[in-house]
This record gives structure tokens, C-alpha cells and sequence, in this order.
């Protein structure tokens, strides 16, 4: 790595972050706001949202960035996902700490989940008129959240799917969570549709990347999104890498519009890892916790200007 | 015959067997080395940069070569040759790998210059070779504090402190800004009563422990720990923080009482100007408040100018929460 000597000399007079600076008022007066803040229960501040996208692997992100929310002590009231960050959502709104989170994500080669992935035989798929079960994401999904409904959780909670026959867009906030959450990350066109309810579902990142739209419904005034970083930008080897990675575009494509709703977004920068580089996990999750970590004071500051008067008025 | 070869070789005179061996160049090495450390602890790193070529010209050994990029690379660092200093290190730890010393240096100036993940990997293999190296232990701390990972950074930070006998002040301050930011209430206490002990006589200390009790929640012992922090050196943002206890906490009048002292010192004191107007606000008195919110939109920082914005906002809606039309 060459470093321009000039920009070395700047950033060594500028950026010793861990040396004791005096605070400014600024961080003086946050940091004391902040306080009350995340001690506070609704309706003393307004309520908090979380809208997690999709981005298969790459959506491990959002566990790093869960880290980095719990760390600051940031309230989060409901939470809404879509794919991977349904399936996120769920373990955390069940009551996972991020530390089992973080197993999870570390140990997913191990789950067998990747090998669903792995197994796609492309031949097969293209001469068979049948598509694929996922046989060791159900079993995953089915052993975590078998037994847990919607209303069983202990964060509110929506998951977003499409489906197939129609292209609506289909979000879950009650009743059964495993078929729920399997349908929300239920890639279309390799995977075969989770039938539940008289509808063929897939996954929801098609029509709603960010949904942030339904952390609103759930009752969050203020919604934090976190997004992954666009499609990774590499060459897909093959035909399936290549239709994962035009899903994973036209999510991000969507995620333009959706991200303008959020009241705030972190994005990890995660664009070297692809959907299904499970064995990646760990490192999206890394790349969630420095984001997170670089934009949690302007993610507190954004959230106190807009509480204010209400934190004022129950002081 | 192997034995009349060796007699030779003892009855050989010595610049003979300097010719033979090269211990002549050594000693000239040796010598230049000596002198490359006297100018390096002489502060003199325009002569240690002079000499070092002459240095090498003897052919020195690894071993004194060794020596030497270490006083050559910290001579850089001090004269700003920062790229300099970079390359030197990345060549000494490609040839000394067991040599932390050079893994070290260059973790410091990644750390220092905030390319923290080029820095952590240094510290890493530095305590592969030395687990309770303390200068790895702070910097590995410090680089994945600078990444946002706190609890790993704790970990490191611990580990050092403890290896210190908790008797760096500078270390103690990072590990207990560190505890803070990750709100671990515990551990931060009890670095925050070590802390104490060692420099009783600083502010940080029962400022820092402030900031713990107000993160509990605990808004009057905040107060009562920065009365102590104010006996140690009145400073004006030591009184504006305990004024925001005192207002957070419910004491309404008493933080007014205190903006207003700040702000016949300075009207146009910003953050005293949001105290005054937030213990007006939560008071009912939000008319009143109005005129203090208005001098701290115009003279605050970014923070405290749009969280008065975002009251004045809400004022001309009526002044109830969620302040949209």
C-alpha cells in the first residue's frame, strides 16, 4: 500500500481519535440528551423503527450494524426485514442476543444453509420443469421459528414477500413466523414458491428491497434502514450468479426510492461480497459493525433533533 | 593436516584474518552503529540519517542492520518522513519477522493516521510472538476501537491496563472512553474509581464518572460528581454539563439559574442559550423559550443549531410534538 506522503501528514495531525480531546458543546450536549434518550419508553420519545434490506449474504451486514445500535444504547421498537434481513429481524425480535446473531452468521457454512446454494445443479434446473426445495434453509428456518408466531416475539415485527402470480407485495405481521420468513427469502426462479394461504410466494426484495414502509405500519415514527451496499461489483461465473446478481440489482434500484423514506441509513459497504457467499458472512457482519460505528453520532444527533420537543416535554 | 590449518589460522595476524572473515568491517560496522546511536539518543536524526549510508557500506551484519532500521525509522517518523519510515518497517518486518519492534512502529503510525485495519493485523502478529506485550495490546485496542469493534477493543484495553498496574493515565483515559461509548456501566465504574485513585487530581476522572451515572440514569449523582470535578478546576463546559443534569434530572430552575450565569458571561453562549430554552420549554413556558432556542440556532455548532431549529419549527406549529403541519 503506497500512502501519499502529504495526506499521511494531514491525517496524523488531524485523526488521533483515541487521544483525549476537550468535547465541544456540540458532543456535550448530545451526549447528556442521549442519555435520557435511550433510557426513555415510549411515549415519553417517539417510537423507533428498523427496516433491514435484503442482500442475501451481503445482508449479514445487519448484524454488525444491530451491534453497533445496541452498543450506543439506540431504541429500537419494531423492526421490519425483507430476505436476509427478515430472517435477521426475526432472530433478533425473537429475543436473540447479537452475540447468538453473530454465531449464527459465523457458523452458516457449517448450518448447511450455503449448500442449498452450493447444490444448484444448473443443468437440472434448466432441463427440469420442477424447481429446486431448499431443503437445508426450511430445516434452518423451521428449527429456529417453528414454534414462534408474530405475536409471540418480543419486538414487533413485519417480514415483506411477493407473489409470483400476481406481483404483490405481501407483508407479514401475524400468525405463523416460519413460512413467513421462508417466503421472504425465497429466491425466485431457483427456488420453488412457499404456497401459504392460497398465494405462491417469493422473495421480497423483488418489490420491496427496504421496508421501510412497513416498520411506519407497525407504529415507528422515526425508521432507521439499514441498506447493503449496492450489487457487488464483479463478473457472476455463472448463469445462476448471474440471476442472483440481477435480482440483487434491481433490489438496489428499488432501494433508491425506498431509502429517501427512511429518516436515516447506514450503508456497510459490503460490495465485494455476492449474495450467495455465505462463507462470507463474518466479514459482511464486520463491515456492518464499522459503518454503523462511523455514522452512530449522526444517527443519535438525527434522532434527538427529531425527538426533542417530545423529549422536552416529558422531562 | 586439519590441525596445522588451524594453527595457521590462530598464529594468522589479526588484519589477516580480518581480510579472511570481515571481522574488520564488522568492528567498523560495529562502530558506525555506535555512532548512529549516539546521534539517534542525541535527538541528532539529521546525522543518523547522514551516516546511516556509510553505515551500510561496511557491509554490516543482519544483525546491526537490525539495529539500525530501528533508529532510521523512528528518525523518519519524528521528521515527518512518515512514507519513508512506512517503507523501512514493511522491509525490516519482511526480514526480521520475529523482530516486533518494527510490526509495532508501523501499527502506530496506521493507528495514528486512522488506517486502523491496516494496523490491527500488525498488532495481531506482534502478539503472536508476545502475548503480553503491553504497546501491541494498546494498539490493538486502538485500532479496532477505531473500527467501531468496542467489546474486542475492551478486551485489548483490559489486558493492557492490567499489564500497566493501571498506571498509565493516557491508557486508563482511552480505556474508559472506550467503556463509556459501549455503555458497560460496570466495568467503567471501576476503571473510573482506578483512574481516580492514581490522578486525583484531574477533572477527566469525575467528569468521566458523571457520565457514567447520567448513562444509568442516575441524573443527581451526575450532578454531584461534577461539583467535585468543579472544586478540582472550574472550566465552563464542566458547569453547562451539570446544568444539563440538572435539567434532565427535573430540576428545571436550577439549571435555568445556571445557563443564565453562563450567559451573562457570554449572551451569545450557544449551548447555555439550549439549556435555558429547554428548562423554559419543559416548563410549559415555550413562548419564553423561543428567543434562547433562536440564539442557539444562530450560534451553535451543527448539533445544537438544528436541535434548536427543530424547536423553532415545532414553536411556529403550534409547539406540540410531532411538531408537523
Amino acid at each position: 500500500m503506497k500512502f501519499p506522503r502529504n495526506l499521511l501528514l494531514v491525517l496524523l495531525l488531524l485523526s488521533p481519535a483515541f487521544c483525549a480531546a476537550q468535547d465541544s458543546d456540540d458532543e456535550i450536549l448530545r451526549d447528556a440528551l442521549w442519555t435520557r434518550l435511550a433510557l426513555a419508553k415510549p411515549p415519553a420519545r417517539p417510537t423507533v423503527g428498523l427496516a433491514l434490506s435484503g442482500g442475501g449474504a451481503r445482508g449479514f451486514a445487519h448484524t454488525g450494524v444491530l451491534e453497533s445500535l445496541e452498543y450506543a444504547g439506540f431504541p429500537v421498537d419494531y423492526v421490519a426485514g425483507t430476505s436476509m434481513g427478515a430472517l435477521i429481524g426475526a432472530l433478533y425480535s425473537s429475543g436473540l442476543s447479537v452475540e447468538e446473531i453473530w454465531k449464527f452468521g459465523l457458523e452458516a457454512s457449517d448450518l448447511k444453509v450455503s449448500r442449498d446454494f452450493r447444490s444448484i445443479g444448473l443443468v437440472r434446473l434448466l432441463i427440469s420443469d420442477k424447481l429446486l426445495t431448499p431443503a437445508h434453509i426450511n430445516k434452518f428456518i423451521q428449527d429456529r421459528f417453528g414454534a414462534l408466531t408474530f405475536e409471540k416475539l418480543e419486538k414487533p415485527f413485519a417480514c415483506s414477500a411477493m407473489d409470483i402470480r400476481t406481483g404483490e407485495k405481501i407483508v407479514f405481521t401475524e400468525g405463523e413466523l416460519a413460512p413467513a420468513v421462508r417466503a421472504s427469502v425465497n429466491l425466485p426462479g431457483i427456488f420453488a414458491p412457499v404456497e401459504y394461504r392460497q398465494r405462491y410466494l417469493v422473495d421480497g426484495g423483488v418489490v420491496d428491497f427496504i421496508p421501510v414502509d412497513s416498520a411506519r405500519d407497525l407504529g415507528a415514527d422515526w425508521v432507521l434502514a439499514s441498506v447493503t451496499d449496492r450489487a457487488a461489483e464483479r463478473m457472476p461465473e455463472n448463469v445462476l450468479m448471474s440471476l442472483l446478481q440481477v435480482i440483487d440489482i434491481r433490489g438496489s434500484l428499488l432501494a433508491r426510492s425506498a431509502e429517501k423514506k427512511a429518516d436515516f441509513v447506514i450503508k456497510p459497504v459490503v460490495t465485494d461480497i455476492s449474495v450467495a457467499d455465505f462463507e462470507r458472512c463474518g466479514d459482511a457482519g464486520e463491515a456492518g459493525v464499522m459503518e454503523a460505528s462511523r455514522r452512530i453520532d449522526a444517527a443519535k444527533e438525527a434522532l434527538l433533533i427529531f425527538s426533542g420537543p417530545r423529549l422536552a416535554e416529558k422531562l | 593436516m586439519r590441525l596445522a590449518a588451524l594453527v595457521l589460522l590462530l598464529l594468522l595476524p589479526s588484519q589477516c584474518f580480518a581480510f579472511f572473515f570481515g571481522g574488520d568491517s564488522d568492528n567498523r560496522a560495529l562502530a558506525g552503529l555506535e555512532s548512529l546511536r549516539a546521534s539517534f539518543n542525541a535527538g541528532d536524526c539529521a546525522a543518523v540519517q547522514r551516516d546511516y549510508d556509510g553505515f551500510l557500506m561496511e557491509n554490516p551484519s543482519r544483525r546491526l542492520r537490525e539495529a539500525a532500521y530501528g533508529y532510521l525509522g523512528r528518525c523518519y517518523e519524528s521528521g515527518g518522513l512518515t512514507d519513508k519510515a512506512i517503507s523501512l518497517y514493511k522491509v525490516a518486518i519482511g526480514l526480521y519477522p520475529d523482530n516486533i519492534f518494527f510490526a509495532l512502529r508501523l501499527g502506530q503510525i496506521y493507528n495514528r493516521a486512522g488506517f486502523y485495519d491496516s494496523a490491527a493485523p500488525l498488532f495481531l502478529k506482534a502478539l503472536d510472538l508476545k502475548k503480553d506485550e503491553i504497546d501491541a495490546n494498546v494498539g490493538l485496542a486502538r485500532a479496532y476501537s477505531g473500527m467501531g469493534f468496542l467489546g474486542r477493543a475492551r478486551d485489548f484495553y483490559s489486558l493492557a491496563v492490567v499489564l500497566q498496574d493501571f498506571n498509565d493515565p493516557a491508557v486508563m483515559r482511552e480505556y474508559a472512553r472506550c467503556l463509556l461509548k459501549k455503555r458497560e456501566w460496570g466495568e467503567a465504574s471501576f476503571i473510573a474509581s482506578q483512574g481516580r485513585l492514581r490522578e486525583p487530581l484531574s477533572v477527566f476522572w469525575p467528569v468521566n464518572q458523571a457520565r457514567i451515572l447520567a448513562g444509568r440514569g442516575d441524573y443527581s449523582g451526575a450532578v454531584l460528581s461534577l461539583d467535585e470535578a468543579l472544586k478540582l478546576g472550574p472550566a465552563r463546559g464542566v458547569r453547562l454539563e451539570r446544568a444539563l443534569y440538572l435539567l434532565l434530572g427535573g430540576r428545571q430552575g436550577q439549571a435555568a439559574e445556571a445557563a443564565d450565569a453562563a450567559l451573562s458571561e457570554d449572551k451569545a453562549d450557544a449551548l447555555a442559550a439550549t439549556i435555558k430554552a429547554l428548562a423554559l420549554y419543559s416548563r410549559g413556558e415555550k413562548e419564553k423559550a423561543q428567543p434562547f432556542f433562536a440564539i442557539a440556532e444562530a450560534n451553535g455548532g451543527q448539533f445544537t443549531a438544528k436541535l434548536a431549529g427543530s424547536f423553532l419549527e415545532c414553536l411556529k406549529n403550534g409547539g406540540v410534538w410531532p411538531c408537523k403541519k
